[in-house]
């Protein structure tokens, strides 16, 4: 007892102040996931409400731009777009520091933009709010730089593990597309934040799954041909995906500087045109991802959805306004995959099972051709499913469209949108700043 | 050596170290941010049930404008607004329900059955969605599923809302059973209505019929004992 007085027993040794740091962070990074998710819903009450009027609904996007891209111009430059490619920055170039300014002018921006009604994620923002959250820590405790690296991906997994409620997931993808390494020794650290950051995220919103799936499982041989076929369409709906974002970034990029500002407003009113039209593809639009995985959709609603989606997404993401691409790629994803499988059912001469999986593994595969991360894709169906009869056919369709998205997208889109803004990361390794970052 | 290395150990031994704080720094700082991280699971706690609130409004909302739209014919503006107020309050039994029940009237028997299938997953002895259930297996022809469903209505508990009254459930098992040539059974179920109907026409009217099929259909079987009709009933 008289030892645990003494100044020498409080001395923590710097592996078991990093452990405790790495949970502290698990549960602040995971509650700001929270908090952000939350705040996105009651802006999307105050903002369009239940029943808005049909000016309001077109409005709304155009409005919540204008502040935002004031914002984004004047205090947060750093806040626009999805959070991913800045957190790589700050891991890969900037030795883990980031201004802990990022992670509120991320906070301020998204939550209207995508409140309002543009079709954008809320992961990618909660990632970059996540780790910055745990970079401020690591600075406010003066760690070693190699230290303030390292909690990067950890504030990042979770931030993740909390926003979308798949922790091995969520430690997956810091690894393969944060690090950029599936065997950094950071994965200890990164379980342990994701872990906290789900613990603290059920304690508040409870067990509910973000998704609700039906068990699925191959009917028939057979009906690898269909899910071959969805891999391929997935791999060219990606590369289209890709290219298109970039395209209309790079017209948005060849507009006078002087128009930056308001460019996220001219977005948002092309957003708010799109809304008219099809309102089912506002905001991050979980419901109906839903309602395609339990095959509720009809073949030509769901190609609808799908198209829609994609230009709904390119045009808020490439108008520079703050919000992630993650889950648009799931929606348009479940929505391909669903019109695939009402095709199958139709036309396949053998039996074949219900559109859900079909959408269920369109998730998966336009993931692994967007995200080119398709490790990451296929634990996340395995842990929203908990089911391994699909795992056979997910595998193959992400394996499919990943390969195509390769092929004719050399790179993967977070690179290509860093490339957009004159900064360039190698795959592993250092990274080397163009002339322009 | 050099004089200065001499005196050194004199300086060590004259100069005592400076004694370390009781607390280091970097514990008192994560005892901050343990401190920051409990004021932001409060706060998004209260904001998590302020969400909550709103949500089961919003539910409320769209479920009255399903009723509305249900009572006044229009079913694809029910499905919709059933479809909201079921994904505003994911938690509601009864809107789930009623967004089957919809989704089944509309002929997306796929789609309703998944979301029973999910309320059976945790009230597996509901009267309500086993009945529904039943409905669905009956009519995509799992002849096995349907009377399994049919059993967990006949002997469940209400849990969801307003069920329908045994004597309903066991008329359609029955009418199920006559469809596909189980006759023993039939008559089984048969006999057990008979000692459960209610003293109504109508129901009774049902009991008549399904014992006259049951007797075109296997005339040499032990007929059951007729219904009994109440008294002024029609005849």
């Amino acid at each position: 007892m008289k030892r645990l007085l003494t100044p020498s027993a409080w001395r923590v040794r710097e592996n078991q102040l990093f452990l405790a740091l790495t949970v502290v962070i698990g549960i602040i990074a995971g509650l700001g996931a929270v908090l952000f998710a939350l705040s996105i819903e009651a802006a999307r009450h105050f903002l369009i409400g239940t029943d808005a009027p049909w000016w309001r609904v077109a409005l709304a996007p155009c409005l919540a731009s204008a502040v935002s891209g004031i914002l984004l111009s004047r205090f947060f430059p750093d806040a626009r777009g999805s959070g991913i490619p800045q957190t790589k920055i700050a891991f890969h170039l900037q030795d883990g520091v980031m201004h802990p300014r990022v992670a509120l002018g991320k906070f301020l921006t998204a939550v209207p933009v995508i409140g309002a009604g543009h079709s954008m994620g809320r992961e990618g923002p909660s990632v970059q709010i996540g780790a910055a959250a745990a970079s401020w820590a690591g600075q406010w405790l003066r760690l070693p730089r190699e230290r303030l690296r390292d909690l990067i991906p950890v504030g990042a997994s979770a931030a993740l593990a909390a926003a979308f409620n798949t922790p091995v997931a969520a430690v997956l993808f810091s690894l393969e597309e944060i690090i950029a390494d599936m065997n950094a020794p950071l994965i200890g650290s990164t379980v342990v934040a994701a872990v906290s950051a789900v613990v603290v995220e059920r304690a508040i919103l409870g067990n509910e799954p973000l998704f609700h799936v039906p068990q699925y499982r191959l009917m028939h041989p057979g009906e690898l041909l269909a899910y071959v076929s969805l891999g391929v369409i997935g791999g060219i709906a990606s590369v289209a995906f890709c290219k298109g974002l970039l395209g209309a970034r790079a017209a948005f990029q060849r507009m006078p500087a002087r128009s930056r500002m308001w460019q996220p407003a001219i977005g948002g009113l092309m957003i708010g045109a799109i809304l008219l039209v099809t309102p089912e593809v506002a905001g991050v639009g979980y419901e109906h991802v839903d309602q395609a995985l339990n095959g509720g959709l009809l073949l030509r609603v769901a190609v609808l959805l799908c198209v829609m989606k994609m230009i709904a997404t390119i045009v808020s993401y490439a108008s520079g306004n703050a919000g992630g691409i993650f889950a648009p790629t799931l929606y348009f994803g479940a929505m391909l995959g669903g019109a695939v499988g009402l095709i199958a059912r139709q036309f396949a001469p053998f039996p074949v099972a219900a559109p859900g999986a079909y959408a269920l593994v369109g998730m998966g595969a336009l993931f692994a051709g967007i995200i080119r991360a398709p490790m990451t894709s296929v634990f996340m169906i395995f842990e929203i499913t908990q089911d391994y009869q699909i795992l056979v056919p997910l595998m193959v369709a992400n394996m499919l469209s990943f390969a195509i998205s390769q092929r004719y997208q050399p790179d993967p889109i977070y690179h290509a949108l860093l490339a957009q803004d004159g900064v360039s990361l190698p795959a592993h390794g250092a990274a080397t700043p163009h002339a322009e970052a | 050596m050099s004089e200065d290395d001499q005196q050194e150990p004199d300086q060590n031994e004259q100069t005592p170290l400076p004694r370390p704080p009781l607390i280091q720094r970097e514990v008192a700082l994560l005892v901050i941010l343990c401190v920051i991280a409990i004021a932001l699971f409060a706060g998004t706690q209260r904001l998590a049930a302020w969400s909550r609130r709103i949500a089961v409004q919003t539910g409320a909302t769209w479920f009255a404008r399903g009723q509305a739209a249900d009572g006044r014919g229009d079913r694809e503006a029910a499905l919709a607004a059933f479809r909201k107020a079921a994904a505003a309050d994911r938690r509601s039994a009864p809107y789930q329900l009623a967004l089957a029940h919809s989704l089944a009237g509309m002929g997306h028997d796929d789609e309703a059955e998944q979301i029973l299938l999910r309320m059976r997953d945790s009230e597996p002895d509901d009267i309500e969605v086993n009945y529904r259930l039943a409905r669905i297996a009956a009519r995509a022809g799992r002849v096995d599923d349907a009377r399994r469903y049919y059993n967990y209505a006949l002997y469940g508990i209400d849990r969801t809302g307003v069920p329908p009254e045994r004597y309903v459930i066991r008329i359609e098992l029955v009418g199920l059973l006559l469809d596909h040539g189980d006759l023993d059974a039939a008559h089984d179920e048969l006999n057990a209505l008979l000692r459960e109907l209610p003293a109504t026409p109508a129901a009774h009217e049902q009991a008549d019929a399904l014992k006259a099929r049951l007797d075109r259909l296997r005339p040499a079987a032990p007929s059951p004992a007729p219904a009994l009709v109440p008294e002024g009933g029609a005849q």
